[in-house]
């Protein structure tokens, strides 16, 4: 299964509307948890376990889908570390919910916000289209925009990183 | 029985550039309270989804948004909102006749005709929504449209319709819809919301980018994708713009 296939599968659970799904085959095992379900634990991201046990099957062991926070973790490559360093002293401005990105109140209008620019908690950075509804996202940090991470009128999912800011 | 709105929570305006942005424009500025209404007789540039223009004749028609604080829904559940603004409108409107229904997500109509449309714009603080404005635009004495699957009350009725009494009507039916919501398994809600939906076990034509194909609707998931049944037996899961209903 490559990573395409379980982004496939993850969208399609998140789409069915069930809370929980686990698949296990001879190579690997693979749990997803919708945002409902998640929702009555504890805010927490969509969670891919893949256990020990798969590295020990024979077959090449599939590449977990990295978590937004330890991207570096599979790449050895020193510049790609340096930028995880420099990235976590950001604080990331993470979607609620999954729907289409939106970066501009409508498409004659300026951009909610740039790099560069400084937001407020409150300050409106976007909106998350779902099934006609309009939701404008307020930043929960104050600090400066220094990346937007994901394209205009783009589909994104539950809890995926938007905007880095530096809140120093 | 006292509703969510009071005439002193009201703003009539003769003709404004959108009630939705009207609305989200005060509320920036001071504190509004819940329910807030704001009604004109023209909107010089009404707006449907992302962009796409609401036309509408003067004083015709319905036209008006109103301000709600649901901090009770999660960001997820949106959805569940848009349900119960719908549902209300479908008891206001199977009152006047039982050929109403429902199209996901969200637009009111007569058979296969659209008579009207609502937009929600919601704030989110969180993972909690911490405002919405509720728009919606109901045609109902106009009688010549644009596009030629739009029709008014007063065309699919036979008669004129005072939009005002519609109104306070819907007033009275999303007070209580609202109340359902806050205690309400979504569940319950969801039923209610298929049971009047266009094509809800029913075969229906549908246009999935150019590929037009008979299907039947089967449910919605609680973030609000639509669940259809092909004719040739595959279950699809669409987001808003992925389907359309050929009408």
């Amino acid at each position: 299964m490559d990573l395409k296939e379980i982004q496939n599968l993850i969208k399609f659970v998140a789409r069915s509307g069930a809370a929980e799904v686990n698949l296990e085959t001879e190579d690997f095992k693979i749990n997803i948890k919708t945002e409902s379900a998640i929702q009555s634990e504890q805010p927490a991201p969509q969670v891919i376990s893949m256990p020990q046990a798969a590295a020990a099957a024979p077959a090449p062991a599939p590449t977990p889908a990295p978590a937004p926070s330890e991207a570096a973790a599979s790449a050895p490559d020193s510049k790609k570390q340096a930028q995880a360093e420099d990235d976590s002293k950001y604080v990331a401005i993470k979607s609620p919910m999954i729907g289409t990105f939106y970066r501009r109140p409508s498409p004659d209008k300026d951009l909610f916000i740039n790099v560069g620019d400084e937001v407020k908690e409150g300050t409106v950075v976007c909106i998350v289209e779902a099934m006609k509804l309009f939701n404008e996202i307020e930043s929960e940090v104050s600090g400066k925009i220094v990346k937007v991470l994901v394209d205009d009128q783009t589909p994104i999912e539950y809890d995926q990183p938007l905007f880095l800011v530096d809140p120093s | 029985m006292p509703t969510l709105f009071n005439s002193a929570n009201m703003l009539k305006l003769d003709q404004v550039s959108s009630t939705n942005s009207y609305l989200k424009d005060l509320s920036q500025g001071q504190l509004v309270s819940e329910g807030f209404w704001v009604q004109t007789q023209y909107q010089t540039s009404g707006r449907g989804q992302f962009g796409n223009r609401w036309e509408a004749a003067a004083g015709e028609n319905l036209l008006f948004s109103f301000f709600l604080r649901p901090t009770f829904l999660k960001a997820s559940q949106g959805f569940a909102l848009n349900m119960s603004v719908c549902l209300a409108w479908k008891d206001v409107l199977q009152g006047l006749h039982p050929s109403f229904v429902l199209k996901w997500p969200n637009d009111l109509l007569f058979k296969n005709h659209k008579v009207g449309g609502i937009l929600i714009e919601n704030t989110l603080n969180g993972s909690t929504l911490s405002s919405s404005i509720i728009g919606v635009g109901l045609n109902v004495n106009q009688r010549q449209f644009a596009s030629a699957k739009a029709r008014s009350l007063a065309e699919v009725l036979g008669k004129s319709i005072v939009p005002d009494v519609l109104a306070l009507q819907f007033q009275k039916t999303f007070t209580k819809r609202y109340a359902e919501l806050k205690r309400q398994p979504l569940s319950l809600l969801t039923n209610e919301y298929l049971k009047s939906l266009y094509g809800y076990q029913q075969e229906v034509l549908l246009q999935e980018g150019r590929h037009t194909y008979k299907g039947v609707v089967k449910g919605v998931s609680p973030e609000g994708y639509l669940q259809v049944h092909t004719q040739d037996g595959t279950q699809k899961s669409y987001a808003f713009k992925e389907v359309s209903f050929l009408l």
